[in-house]
């Protein structure tokens, strides 16, 4: 019994520095993705036509119309041939800009269900656009895609084992070597504990967030 | 030469190819409380939100304090254009409005809605507009309910926390877009209340549209009948309400008469 445990640590142990690698590039898309889906979702709301809306159309549809593992190894092989990548960035930069995509959408579905009116009463106090989206606009649409972007949040974590098809030695794959060095095939159940500890308080929160917001809306 | 608070010169609407706006001219002076009757689908909304430009009207210019505000005559689509937004929200800034269907920000206490505006807009220190919107709260009889948020309260009170707010911005010119129709019958009393003590207490210049015609008569200095987009007719209400001449607006009169009586009151 006391020998498992101890092996069980030194599993622990040994993932650790794949779990860091995991949770950083989780922020870092996730920050990344979030920020690039609003902007684009405020910038098609204003102008619904034009080059940008149609670029950032195509952009939507071919990130949401191809499997994210062939985005990842597009990024990481094609951009590699022109600029360095290390399998980091290109995993970064993969799993973001195909989570604002997707985010861009769900942002401009919240942002244009907003009642006229807010926007109306904004303007008649004489607040600017810029003050209106932060103040009114955004506070209330992050309220009602809370749990959305919690998904999101989640989403990303569990893809960015995606990474380890660049060679990013990050959770999953480190699992992976550690039991083809070693047969302990338990090890895998342990690197799913690993992601479900950060997933499962994730939704926690977010069903807590959205009791307390409730009246609100 | 008179000079006039609001200058409306040939204001012309169009929703698509609906010509909602005809040609309208009216000249409001300074503390003159101005009542804008007439059937819906009249225009009469679109009128009032056309002077603080949440409406840009195609063809015609709104003057106010003798300055131009708001739109600028663009020669080659032949029609205006919105001027820059800084320019837009300066004037905006003397013009209150409460709408129809209050629009409060729903995510902020009663007392936050109403410091909402002087704290961002004019940028007024957080303790003076805390001080100066419990007072305007405590105006409107909700002294009471400012750590509530707008779902908790009714519609009349709603309605009165959006005066509150507007008169925090301390307008010179206040525009009310039929504040009174999406309320019960029960609750509409409080806040005419309330509209009835700006007009005597604060010397505001303020177009109401409204199908109150009681509360017509008793606060107007003037009352202008709008239909199918043109002014029908305009006068102090004891003309327009005793002695309509346009034919349309005894009609009318008579209508909003008959549904009053039925409703019993």
């Amino acid at each position: 019994m006391i020998k498992f445990f101890l092996q069980t640590i030194k599993d622990f142990n040994y993932l650790l520095p794949g779990f860091y690698l995991t949770l950083q590039l989780t922020f870092a898309s996730f920050a990344i993705g979030a920020v690039l889906g609003l902007l684009i979702a405020i910038l098609r709301m204003r102008r619904k036509r034009g080059i940008f809306y149609a670029i950032s159309s195509w952009y939507i549809n071919v990130l949401r119309g191809t499997p994210q593992l062939v985005q990842l190894l597009t990024i990481y092989f094609f951009l590699g041939m022109y600029v360095k990548t290390t399998p980091f960035s290109a995993a970064v930069i993969g799993l973001s800009i195909n989570l604002g995509a997707y985010m861009s959408e769900a942002y401009r579905g919240v942002l244009e269900s907003i009642h006229k009116g807010q926007w109306e009463a904004a303007k008649s106090l004489g607040m600017s656009t810029f003050s209106t989206l932060r103040r009114i606009i955004l506070p209330q649409s992050m309220r009602i895609l809370l749990p959305d972007i919690t998904n999101y949040f989640i989403m990303t974590l569990l893809s960015s084992s995606l990474a380890s098809v660049v060679s990013l030695r990050e959770l999953t794959l480190l699992g992976q070597s550690y039991v083809s060095k070693t047969f302990r095939v338990i090890t895998f159940f342990e690197v799913a504990l690993l992601y479900f500890i950060v997933a499962y308080p994730m939704s926690k929160l977010s069903n807590y967030l959205e009791k307390k917001w409730k009246h609100t809306k | 030469m008179e000079t006039y608070k609001i200058e409306l010169k040939n204001i012309h609407k169009y929703f698509g190819k609906t010509h909602v706006l005809k040609g309208i001219s009216l000249n409001i002076k300074e503390c003159e409380v101005v009542v804008i009757i007439g059937p819906s689908g009249s225009g009469k909304s679109t009128l009032i939100r056309c002077i603080n430009l949440l409406e840009i009207p195609e063809q015609g210019e709104i003057i106010i304090d003798g300055k131009k505000f708001g739109t600028i005559w663009d020669k080659k689509k032949n029609k205006n254009i919105p001027d820059k937004e800084e320019n837009l929200n300066k004037v905006r800034q003397k013009i209150g409005m409460v709408f129809q269907g209050f629009n409060l920000f729903p995510h902020k206490t009663v007392l936050q809605n109403v410091m909402e505006g002087p704290l961002v807009v004019k940028k007024v220190k957080k303790e003076i507009v805390k001080e100066e919107s419990i007072i305007f709260l405590n105006k409107v009889g909700l002294g009471d309910k400012l750590n509530s948020y707008p779902s908790e309260i009714s519609g009349g009170q709603q309605q009165r926390v959006a005066i509150a707010r507007s008169l925090a911005m301390k307008p010179e010119i206040m525009l009310f877009d039929e504040p009174t129709s999406s309320l019960d019958p029960e609750l509409i009393g409080g806040v005419l209340e309330v509209m009835k003590q700006l007009v005597t207490e604060h010397g505001l210049t303020m177009i109401i549209v409204t199908h109150e015609m009681s509360f017509a008569n008793d606060v107007a200095d003037r009352v202008i009948m709008i239909d199918g987009g043109v002014i029908l007719e305009e006068g102090p209400p004891s003309k327009i309400f005793n002695n309509p001449e346009n034919e349309r607006t005894q009609k009318f009169l008579c209508q909003v008469k008959r549904v009053e009586n039925d409703g019993g009151s």
